[in-house]
């Protein structure tokens, strides 16, 4: 099965092949695994760093709204447009998972998902992750010499008090 | 003669103005009134700053005397009292649980009362800026700005600023989805009336006692040996320095760069012994912060940015070979 992965990775399947693959991987969550971590290792070997949360979502939901990619008809004549489109929607699910992975390999805590509740549905996502203690002089630091600082005056300092009262444990 | 060349020019000025964006002289000019306003007018009110779900009401202050001395004070009204008072240049954070002050002084010749032509157009070179509306917010008729970034690695803002006066009424930042990361919002403001210099004051200090002050040396600029290999495009170099942290037991380099609008700031610091350090990515509405080790140095980039940017920066921060 990781030679078929490998294959559809390079483009080399056909229509129907690719589609079965991909169906079995979408499957599969260990053969998923394998494919996000081919993707990983050869973005690591190309020295290549994607990064991009939400990503891996909006291909998805393009991959969904483009039947003609996964559920290609039998035409000679646009198998060979099939197979590069495949190859193209394969490549940027990979970008997906590989950014995606990018984020969680230096996220402690799960990627935060920031939001303002607005509406019930928004109040279920996670609220912005704390900031560890250390980070406050940094920010004030930072605040210095943030051109926020000339369009907002000092407010933009009530982020600097406001994560102390987190550390302090509030 | 004059007269007549200033009828010509002003006739034929709006045929110049680019087709595209034929507002974006009109937004920039928004832009920049926001930002003086924030610092030439009096004014004082209740703000409120939303940020993953949470809120927090904080009262402000800002004074400007006939001579140009600028006085700002914010006060958190929710939970612990907490103050920041600005003089000029000088910015000290009163956290009355600690009961430490916090100091910090600007950048000499940073409090320029408006924003500088370079990041002007490093705004409309990383921005869509455009006109919005006209909304009503804490009772002001407000002309809406909206910022939206040209690609993923910014946030984007929408700005409310009072009509008459130009001052920001209202901030929200929005993801590449379009929610709202971060607000500031005015409940209740009043502009131009007049202001006891007692609202000036740190209550804190005048309760009396023993406090702690927190001030980090003089920041010396120049070379770090250090560099970002992966700097996210539209930001630029604006400060590099060595500076010593309170807490800190070596100095600590700091590179700022920005797109004109938001800055990001990494932080390098030899690699604190004892403690646990906290690696990997948190964040506080639109602050996102990533700390990571390179070699014996540790690693924390923070910034106005979203999380794949600060962790873009932060996988590429190195020393350079001729210095390490």
């Amino acid at each position: 099965m990781t030679r078929e992965i490998s294959e559809l990775m390079d483009g080399e399947l056909d229509a129907a092949e690719a589609e079965d693959i991909i169906s079995r991987v979408k499957a599969n969550q260990e053969l998923e695994r394998d494919w996000s971590l081919y993707h990983l290792i050869g973005d690591t070997i190309r020295q290549q760093a994607f990064y991009s949360p939400g990503l891996t979502a909006q291909v998805s939901g393009r991959l969904a709204a483009e039947p003609t990619v996964l559920a290609p008809r039998a035409r000679p004549a646009r198998e060979k447009y099939m197979r590069y489109a495949l190859s193209a929607a394969a490549s940027v699910a990979a970008v997906a998972v590989v950014a995606w992975i990018g984020i969680q390999g230096v996220t402690e805590a799960p990627a935060p998902q920031l939001a303002l509740v607005q509406d019930p549905a928004a109040q279920a996502r996670p609220a912005s992750v704390p900031m560890p203690n250390r980070v406050n002089d940094y920010l004030l630091a930072h605040q210095e010499y943030s051109p926020s600082s000339v369009v907002h005056g000092v407010v933009p300092y009530v982020r600097t008090v406001s994560m102390t009262a987190e550390a302090g444990g509030r | 003669m004059r007269t007549w060349l200033l009828a010509a020019a002003l006739a034929i000025a709006p045929v110049a103005a680019p087709a595209a964006e034929p507002q974006a002289g009109d937004a920039m000019g928004w832009l920049q009134r926001i930002a003086t306003a924030a610092r030439t007018l009096n004014y004082s009110g209740t703000f409120i700053y939303e940020h993953g779900g949470r809120a927090e009401t904080s009262r402000i202050v800002h004074f400007v005397d006939p001579g140009g001395n600028e006085m700002e004070r914010l006060e958190s009204l929710d939970g612990p009292p907490r103050e920041v008072i600005r003089n000029n240049d000088e910015v000290k954070c009163y956290l009355s649980e600690s009961r430490t002050v916090k100091i910090e002084k600007r950048r000499p010749g940073k409090a320029f009362p408006s924003l500088l032509p370079q990041q002007l157009s490093s705004v409309a070179e990383n921005y869509t800026v455009r006109l919005g509306g006209q909304e009503r917010v804490a009772g002001l008729d407000c002309q809406v700005l909206v910022l939206e970034p040209r690609d993923g690695l910014r946030y984007g803002h929408r700005l409310w600023a009072d009509a008459a006066t130009g001052l920001l009424v209202k901030a929200v930042m929005v993801n590449d989805k379009g929610q709202p990361v971060e607000q500031f919002k005015f409940t209740q403001l009043s502009i131009g009336a007049p202001i006891d210099r007692d609202m000036l004051k740190p209550k804190a200090a005048a309760a009396g006692g023993e406090w702690r002050e927190e001030r980090p040396s003089h920041p010396v600029e120049g070379d770090s040996g250090w560099s970002i290999g992966n700097q996210p495009s539209g930001f630029k170099k604006v400060m590099e320095m060595k500076r010593d942290l309170p807490g800190k037991g070596a100095p600590v380099t700091h590179i700022v760069i920005s797109d004109g609008l938001v800055a990001i700031s990494v932080f390098i610091e030899p690699m604190p012994r004892g403690d646990k350090v906290v690696r990997g990515l948190s964040s506080q509405g639109a602050i996102n912060v990533v700390t990571r080790p390179v070699g014996d140095h540790l690693v924390t980039v923070l910034g106005e940015a979203p999380p794949a940017t600060v962790v873009q920066i932060a996988n590429s921060v190195t020393a350079r070979a001729a210095r390490q």
